[in-house]
């Protein structure tokens, strides 16, 4: 095995993913040789180290030195009603909804469902369709060699949601995606194993179809765990996908995920990123628009409290013509928080006519506790385009406060309203049935302080 | 408990004519500073139940700070000096507190606030007044019954309702927003900073209806203005001069009219009365 490469066998870290990978089963070939292929370009790479160009305000250190063993899960009597327990405005439990469930990156059937319109397409776990289609195509994408976080995911490649809509098909109900990662709860003992999971999703929208997503990453409090997470999504022409990605990890997970998304000619996609919980947070996005005319909608949400770090970078990547994309990325940062946001806008030659717009608006809620960073960067290689960025850092409006209170609002009641109202326009964007409801019902709670 | 101190005021909404002319507010040498500079030098009023007074005054004289302190803004700090109403010691109130017992104030410069819709923003306010003074809360059937009423009194557009608190108003509508809620809220003593300001015709007389329709023995009403106009048609029992922080003249409605013909640097301390 090509182990030369290993840069840093000298914590034990390292042999110990190599004693989880070599204990994978070798089947299907096809899967094998995708999943040594990975292994071997992630030890090459290592962790992304903090000096390292885009990695600057994230140090994924502590990733590096942990050791992480997949945690078995609890029997279903105990694991259903600890499920219940959490809210999970993304997760329908009701009949008739199309649900799939997964337990540390495993389905779990018996908490899965699907739902009558579940029939003409193909929703289900990954790792049943490995045994009969070679899909590495799907999971290899030569922009993300360079991403170890990736290779990682894909060199234990095992299960993630499968969600294929064939051309022409319209969804009326959300398809629910839950990944529940299970950690360990003691303190952090050295040596001692955390939890882990890698999930993959891979979700295929035929050309004209139609489909509202929602993922849910989620763990229970307090336990300690990675979700390294990767979801790739392909539209094709003219097709049209409302994706949601909630995280609500526990306050003391790592979260690292990476969004790829490939859009054909006319497709339209929405996608939305809500970071409730994590205590160390990375997410990627890289929205590719493929395809003339397409339009693409970063729509994102960051409330952050006591020492949370949450770092979203994203790349909208204009690769045709007449490309629109908006990204609006909104953070609230309580106590300690520390947020950080880098937009990257690139526009292709052949990417003529591109409109974009980027925003990034913060609300920093306690006095100086808090920190954010935040970094749009421009590459514009056609001349004929249209790109606008703003990044704005802001307190409570004092006045509006004072407004609020002379009409007889309590100063927490007041000041909880104010926040609302600085969130409501990105949960005002949140379309799929049902669900933005759910969200704000849920950030009411949070911000009750 | 402030449905004591009320009792205790004896303004207690029940007996209207008993309660008119009982103290409302009394202020006694009250100095603030902002910034390090001193504004308010000084300054007595008393207001009485069932009265209507109006201040004037030059630019910056202090007139929005006095309205700002009575209403509880943390910006100005109060340095010295006492202010009474029905009864309690307003200033350690917390400015809710002060709505709840019955201030209200109608700002010169009302703010905009995106994201919260007027409907909600009035119904929270109004059901937080009712429950510290012992009344029910409203439920959403109620209030937009209430607020239906209290929008045909001052015309407002019902499509106001549904927009975020003051975001893109007008002025005249923004100033019209701050009357009817004050015609929901109900207040005890009405505080009106310069609401005639930047109103046309028709809205100031529509404005003055609804401070009319409040007008009752048992609340005060306080008119911030620069205009004689505004008081043919709120007509105030006594009128006051504000200059340099301090009340240098008091009288009757006829004192507006002087004050019209003559301005401010009759009254003397030309060295105090800045503008004019
Ligand atoms: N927040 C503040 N910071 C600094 N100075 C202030 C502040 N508020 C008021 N002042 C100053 O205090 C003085 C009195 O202001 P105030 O607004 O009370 O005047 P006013 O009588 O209401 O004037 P106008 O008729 O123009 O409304 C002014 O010189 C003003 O600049
Ligand atoms: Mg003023």
């Amino acid at each position: 095995m090509a182990m030369l490469g290993l840069k840093d066998a000298t914590t034990g870290v390292y042999t110990n993913y190599l004693a989880r990978f070599a204990g994978q089963e070798p089947r299907p070939a096809w899967l094998h040789e995708l999943r040594r292929q990975a292994f071997g370009r992630f030890t090459e790479l290592g962790f992304p180290h903090h000096k390292q160009e885009g990695w600057r305000q994230t140090n994924m250190a502590a990733v590096a030195e942990a050791v992480y063993e997949p945690q078995p899960p609890p029997p279903p009597a105990r694991l259903v009603p600890q499920l219940r327990a959490l809210e999970l405005p993304g997760v329908d439990w009701s009949a008739g909804a199309t649900r799939l469930v997964f337990v540390n990156g495993v389905y779990a059937a018996g908490l899965s469902a699907l739902g009558p319109e579940a029939a003409g397409c193909r929703i289900g776990s990954l790792a049943e369709r490995f045994a009969t289609t070679d899909l590495s195509a799907h999971f290899n994408h030569a922009d993300e060699a360079g991403q170890a976080f990736v290779q990682l995911n894909t060199a234990f490649l095992a299960d993630g949601a499968l969600i294929e809509v064939p051309a022409g098909k319209v969804l009326q109900r959300p398809i629910a995606v839950l990944y529940l990662t299970l950690g360990t709860s003691g303190a952090a003992a050295r040596g001692e194993a955390q939890g882990i999971a890698q999930p993959r999703s891979l979700v295929l929208l035929g050309a004209g179809s139609q489909a509202w997503v929602i993922e849910t990453f989620a763990g229970l409090e307090s336990e300690r765990y990675l979700t390294n997470s990767v979801i790739s999504i392909d539209l094709g022409d003219n097709a049209q996908l409302e994706y949601t990605r909630i995280e609500q990890e526990s306050g003391r997970s790592v979260h690292v995920s990476k969004l790829r998304t490939r859009q054909g000619r006319d497709s339209r996609l929405v996608a939305h990123n809500i970071a409730l919980g994590g205590g160390l947070v990375r997410n990627n996005v890289h929205s590719i628009l493929d395809g003339e005319g397409a339009e693409c909608t970063l729509n994102g949400l960051y409330t952050l409290t006591g020492t949370q770090h949450v770092d979203n970078s994203t790349v909208l990547d204009h690769a045709k013509p007449l490309g629109t994309s908006r990204e609006y990325y909104k953070g609230v940062l309580d106590g300690k928080s520390v947020g950080v946001f880098n937009g990257r806008i690139i526009v292709r030659p052949d990417a003529q006519h591109t409109d974009a717009i980027q925003s990034n608006k913060n609300l920093l809620l306690s006095d100086s506790a808090a920190t954010l960073s935040s970094q749009p960067q421009l590459e514009i290689y056609a001349d004929d385009v249209r790109c606008t960025h703003g990044a704005t850092v802001g307190q409570l409006d004092q006045e509006a406060l004072f407004y609020l209170r002379s009409r007889g609002l309590g100063l927490e009641q007041s000041r909880k309203l104010l926040v609302y109202a600085f969130a409501a326009d990105v949960l005002g964007r949140v379309r799929t049935p049902g669900l933005r409801e759910k969200l704000e019902a849920l950030l009411w709670a949070r911000w009750a302080v | 408990m402030p449905q004591a101190a009320t009792a205790a005021s004896g303004s207690g909404p029940t007996d209207k004519d008993e309660s008119a002319g009982l103290q409302m507010l009394e202020i006694k040498n009250l100095h603030a500073k902002v910034k390090g500079r001193e504004i308010l030098r000084g300054l007595d009023l008393s207001l009485k139940a069932g009265e209507v007074h109006a201040i004037m005054g030059p630019n910056g004289s202090g007139k929005s700070t006095l309205a700002q302190v009575l209403a509880g803004r943390d910006t100005y700090e109060v340095t010295d000096g006492t202010v009474t109403y029905q009864g309690q010691d307003l200033l350690a109130l917390s400015p809710e507190d002060r709505a709840r017992a019955g201030v209200f104030l109608a700002f010169q410069y009302p703010v905009e606030i995106p994201g919260v819709s007027n409907n909600y923003f009035l119904r929270t306010a109004l059901n937080a007044v009712r429950k510290y003074q012992g009344q029910e809360e409203l439920d959403a059937v109620d209030f937009l019954a209430l607020v239906q009423k209290k929008m045909q009194l001052l015309h407002m557009d019902e499509a106001l309702m549904k927009r975020a608190v003051n975001e893109g108003f007008s002025g005249g509508e923004k100033k019209r927003n701050e009357i009817f809620q004050m015609a929901v809220l109900e207040p005890r003593l009405a505080i009106l900073d310069e609401t005639d300001s930047g109103l046309d015709i028709d809205a100031l007389k529509t404005v003055a209806a609804g401070v009319n329709a409040l007008r009752a023995p048992d609340r005060t009403v306080l008119l911030v203005t620069h205009y004689q106009r505004l008081l043919t048609y709120i007509v105030p029992d006594y009128v006051h001069v504000l200059s340099a922080g301090q009340i240098v003249k008091s009288g009757g409605k006829e004192l507006a009219l002087e004050l019209e013909d003559k301005g401010y640097q009759w009254l003397g301390e030309p060295d105090l009365v800045a503008g004019a």
